[in-house]
């Protein structure tokens, strides 16, 4: 398994390797101003896998109150990612997708727990969000706490924005994984998908707008995912670091991007 | 696709020259009234120019806070003009008549809803709004006393704004505690206005810095409260 912060994602155990995958994936994470500035690393963390004909990403953000937000954040994308990718917990015709996805959540939940009484700190203290979708030929599973989020590129070329944030009233709060944990909401897409991209809430105020997907940042995006390229992480970093980005957001910034390889369409 | 393409192909909203940052809306509600005459609004005045140009200083601070500036003297400005930080140029403020502290406090609280319902209406996140009350007068419009306080309890108790009330030379703090009933009061010390308005704007933008879930620290206020 390969589930990296800020730098290329992967193949899972047993599956096939990137290059055979049925996805095109390119992956960033990168600081924000505001954590540069005071001398702390990013609290994002993702995480995907390619497992059969299953695409697993895991997106989370530690919480800026919590004193081991990342810690929290590399937990719960690790776990969900092992739990959804195991071949005997992931999903199959034998377990509904969404079962298995409240399942991660439970799981991630318990080891941020477990990971806080080694640390004999509160719970709290490794409050994070989470976003997690499996990607099947056919539909797609979407589970998340909090604000990260999922735009998803259909078949007719539409753009939809399929897991919006999860928030409070004020723009400085959320609900997480943690001592208080939430259910996680589970949507399920029941038709195929062209791409997929799910991102910290860093991304959110250049690519949503009025709570519609601000197309003239996807399309790109998609077009340029579509595309096999050797440097896609290092592109997208390289996106994600520039001023443009910079202008509008001082937050962590990650965002996964994942492009369903074409000559898998007819298979579908 | 090449490498500098993708950078050069994504567009944000920003440079669509649509500002869609949260916002953290603050109704500062001055008073203008007689009292306040000479050094006072003067320094008044000063406070609100210096905030102007700091808040504009730092870019994202300047996309997201939005003050709005309500006076009360003569009359309570009903002004509900409510601009990003960049945008905001304050008037050269008069001293002149009475005291309606109870009206503008009402006011502030209705612009902040207002504002609020403008928000939801075009998708935007906010923060948690702020009232800054600064009075050196006894209200003279005791008939709102109760309505306002109320408002102002029920503001706090529901989170529907932060309420902070500083009192000028011979302020009723008593009264302002009840408009700001989760903070107390605190004194301005010697016509300190700059001063304070330079912990407004450091507190602002320790705000709009504020990532999700973490509370803003504020600066200290001994520059400019006097000790009690």
């Amino acid at each position: 398994m390969h589930s990296v912060n800020g730098g290329a994602a992967g193949a899972g155990d047993g599956g096939p390797s990137r290059n055979q995958s049925s996805w095109s994936t390119a992956a960033a994470s990168v600081v924000g101003t505001n954590h540069f500035d005071q001398g702390v690393g990013s609290d994002d963390w993702y995480a995907c896998n390619s497992v059969g004909n299953q695409l697993v990403i895991c997106v989370a953000d530690g919480l800026g109150t919590a004193k081991y937000g990342g810690i929290g954040a590399r937990i719960a994308t690790e776990t969900a990612l092992g739990f959804l990718s195991h071949p005997q917990t992931r999903a199959s015709r034998n377990v509904r997708p969404a079962e298995t996805m409240r399942r991660a959540f439970d799981e991630a939940t318990t080891q941020i727990n477990c990971r806080a009484r080694q640390l004999i700190c509160d719970v709290n203290d490794l409050a994070t969000t989470l976003i997690a979708v499996i990607a099947f030929p056919d539909h797609l599973v979407l589970g998340q706490v909090g604000d990260c989020a999922c735009v998803v590129e259909e078949v007719d070329r539409r753009t939809t924005l399929l897991g919006p944030p999860m928030k409070g009233e004020f723009a400085n709060v959320t609900p997480c994984l943690g001592n208080t944990s939430e259910s996680p909401r589970i949507i399920r897409h029941l038709s195929a998908v062209r791409s997929i991209a799910l991102y910290s809430d860093g991304i959110e105020a250049i690519g949503v707008v009025r709570g519609k997907p601000f197309l003239p940042f996807w399309d790109p995006l998609w077009k340029f995912a579509s595309q096999r390229r050797e440097k896609a992480d290092q592109d997208l970093r390289q996106l994600l670091c520039s001023d443009k980005i910079r202008r509008a957001t001082d937050d962590d910034c990650t965002l996964v991007v994942a492009t369903r390889r074409s000559e898998t369409w007819s298979a579908n | 696709m090449e490498s500098h393409t993708l950078l050069e192909s994504v567009a944000t909203p920003l440079e669509a020259g649509q500002n869609f940052e949260p916002r953290c809306p603050v109704a500062i509600v001055v008073d203008c009234s007689g009292s306040m005459s000479g050094g006072k609004i003067e320094e008044l005045n000063r406070g609100l120019q210096q905030f102007s140009d700091e808040v504009r200083r730092d870019s994202l601070v300047a996309l997201r806070c939005e003050p709005l500036l309500i006076q009360f003297g003569s009359r309570v400005s009903s002004n509900r003009d409510w601009k990003t930080a960049d945008e905001f140029s304050p008037p050269k403020l008069a001293a002149d008549g009475s005291t309606p502290l109870f009206e503008a406090t009402i006011a502030a609280l209705d612009a902040i809803e207002d504002r609020k319902r403008a928000y939801h209406a075009a998708a935007l996140r906010y923060y948690r709004p702020w009232m800054l009350l600064i009075s050196d007068g006894e209200p003279t419009d005791p008939g709102l006393e109760a309505e306002a306080i109320e408002r102002c309890i029920d503001a706090e108790r529901m989170s529907k704004c932060s309420n902070f009330s500083i009192g000028v030379d011979g302020a009723d703090m008593d009264l302002l505690a009840k408009l700001s009933p989760a903070r107390s009061p605190l004194r301005l010390q010697d016509m300190k206005f700059q001063e304070l308005f330079r912990w407004l704007s450091s507190s602002l933008k320790s705000v709009a810095h504020s990532r999700i879930g973490q509370q803003a620290a504020l600066p200290p206020v001994s520059g400019w409260a006097a000790t009690p």
